[in-house]
């Protein structure tokens, strides 16, 4: 069955239009950790990991649903590809 | 959207309309809903109908789901409680959160009513901000060890089954599912309440509660980011057709009365200020049934926008609840005000909705960040005067 390839985009797209900042200048880069600076709360972890499941069909097991797996763009590419792999 | 027409929601309707509606007014004197209707609540199906069937449950869609819940809470705000946190915090949390061993141990036990199961994040000085809790874990070799109280937890006095959060001493929250028979732990019953006197609400004590490393719910730390939200989630989507029931039971209550009573020489319902709020009143209803079938539909469709959406939900509903009662109690007149009518109760009940699953002001915080964001066009201020 073909895989959904992670995009970068849409992920970057679905936390700028549910950050908790209203600065017109933030900069969300890759390895920006969108916890500690303050651009999301974590409550939203949970949002992404549904948003994550469904937009690539996967299950996060349990021992996955970690906020370090969350924190960034780059972190959940490596979540979605390990779990795409396994 | 098509209605229901799941065969639980029948059994719902008819449940309520036999036991519920008729008892109401004893459970909230008598200061609990009986262990009878507990039981019969599990045993039929009513109460694990949102679990999925290969655990016991009715597997049933979201929109039946609220459709019960809606029926239910028609009849009794204090048995509906018992959906909102046995089957929607506890169970559906278990049903997406919890591991495999998690689900086979825990969830069959829920659909069979051998476990009722209760929510325990709030204290008494973590509230709205559910983060300060300071009921602590410590981590030993096989075990935790849970100390602290939680308090206004709804059926902490009969449940035997708690999704308990704790905070160690450097911050980190975890969840655990911890049984009553654990010693070290006791329950005690709160009384004076204005509302929700039949849900058996409590305080929980932990005295140096052993907790096996199994029953850890959820990675450790994740208790509030990922357990905590995903449980309140439920829990609104639960607490927003809560007030569809509250506002609709307090409609049906304000018709038939003012089809019945008589004030100079005609039905007060002849007279058009009381028409008008009966006209606001089944607006109302109408507006938070139609906005809680969307999140049902949302919610099924795992679209992200069920969060929000729900929080707008939840927040319109408690209000509706609210406002709605209170035009039953205005017509009721100084009957309205007597125990032995149901307008005043239903009135105590509503508010209670604006209070718990977020406070209408936590709401208001969560929806004003999103209407910020999403109402937002950079395009518009170019159209506005220098």
């Amino acid at each position: 069955m073909s895989q959904t390839a992670f995009n970068r985009e849409s992920v970057r797209e679905f936390i700028e239009s549910n950050m908790d900042v209203f600065d017109e200048d933030v900069e969300l880069n890759d390895d920006t950790n969108i916890f500690t600076s303050g651009y999301v709360n974590s409550i939203f972890a949970m949002r992404l990991l549904n948003f994550i499941e469904t937009q690539y069909d996967l299950e996060v097991p349990d021992e996955d649903i970690v906020m370090s797996n969350f924190s960034s763009i780059d972190a959940m590419h490596a979540l979605v590809s390990k779990l795409q792999e396994a | 959207m098509a209605d229901s027409t799941h065969l639980l929601v029948d059994v719902a309707k008819q449940f309520s309309a036999d036991v519920l509606r008729p008892n109401a007014a004893k459970f909230d004197a008598e200061q609990g809903v009986p262990e009878s209707v507990l039981k019969e609540m599990c045993t039929s199906g009513l109460a694990s109908a949102v679990l999925p069937k290969e655990y016991g449950g009715g597997g049933v869609d979201s929109l039946t789901w609220g459709r019960i819940t809606e029926e239910v809470g028609v009849g009794c705000s204090n048995t509906r409680a018992l959906l909102t946190v046995h089957s929607s915090l506890v169970g559906e949390t278990i049903e997406r959160l919890g591991n495999e061993s998690q689900k086979q141990t825990w969830l069959p036990q829920l659909v069979s009513g051998e476990r009722i199961a209760a929510f325990a994040l709030s204290e008494k000085n973590a509230g709205s901000d559910a983060s300060a809790v300071s009921t602590r874990f410590e981590e030993k070799d096989d075990h935790y060890l849970l100390n602290g109280k939680k308090k206004w937890i709804t059926y902490a006095a009969v449940a035997n089954l708690f999704l308990v959060f704790a905070t160690s001493e450097d911050g980190s929250t975890n969840a655990f599912l911890v049984e009553r028979e654990r010693s070290g732990l006791s329950t005690s019953a709160m009384t004076g309440l204005m509302a929700s006197r039949g849900a058996h609400l409590g305080e929980i004590t932990f005295d140096n509660v052993k907790v096996p490393k199994e029953n850890l719910f959820g990675r450790p730390g994740m208790g509030f980011s990922f357990v905590a939200n995903q449980a309140l989630f439920y829990g609104r989507f639960s607490i927003a057709w809560a007030g569809v029931a509250l506002a609709r039971s307090a409609l049906e209550e304000m018709v038939t009365w003012s089809r019945t009573r008589k004030q100079f020489d005609k039905k007060i319902s002849q007279h058009q200020l009381i028409q008008a709020m009966i006209a606001d009143s089944v607006t109302s209803v109408h507006a938070g049934r139609a906005m809680c079938e969307r999140i049902s539909e949302l919610k099924d469709a795992n679209d992200d926008a069920a969060v929000m959406e729900t929080n707008i939900t939840k927040l319109f509903t408690s209000r509706i609840a609210t406002e709605v009662a209170n035009n039953a109690v205005q017509i009721f007149g100084g009957n309205g005000l007597w125990q032995a009518y149901p307008a005043e109760r239903l009135y105590r009940e509503a508010r209670v909705l604006e209070v718990i699953e977020g406070t209408t002001q936590i709401q208001q915080m969560m929806i004003a960040n999103y209407g910020l964001r999403h109402y937002f066009k950079a395009g518009l201020k170019k159209l506005y005067p220098e």
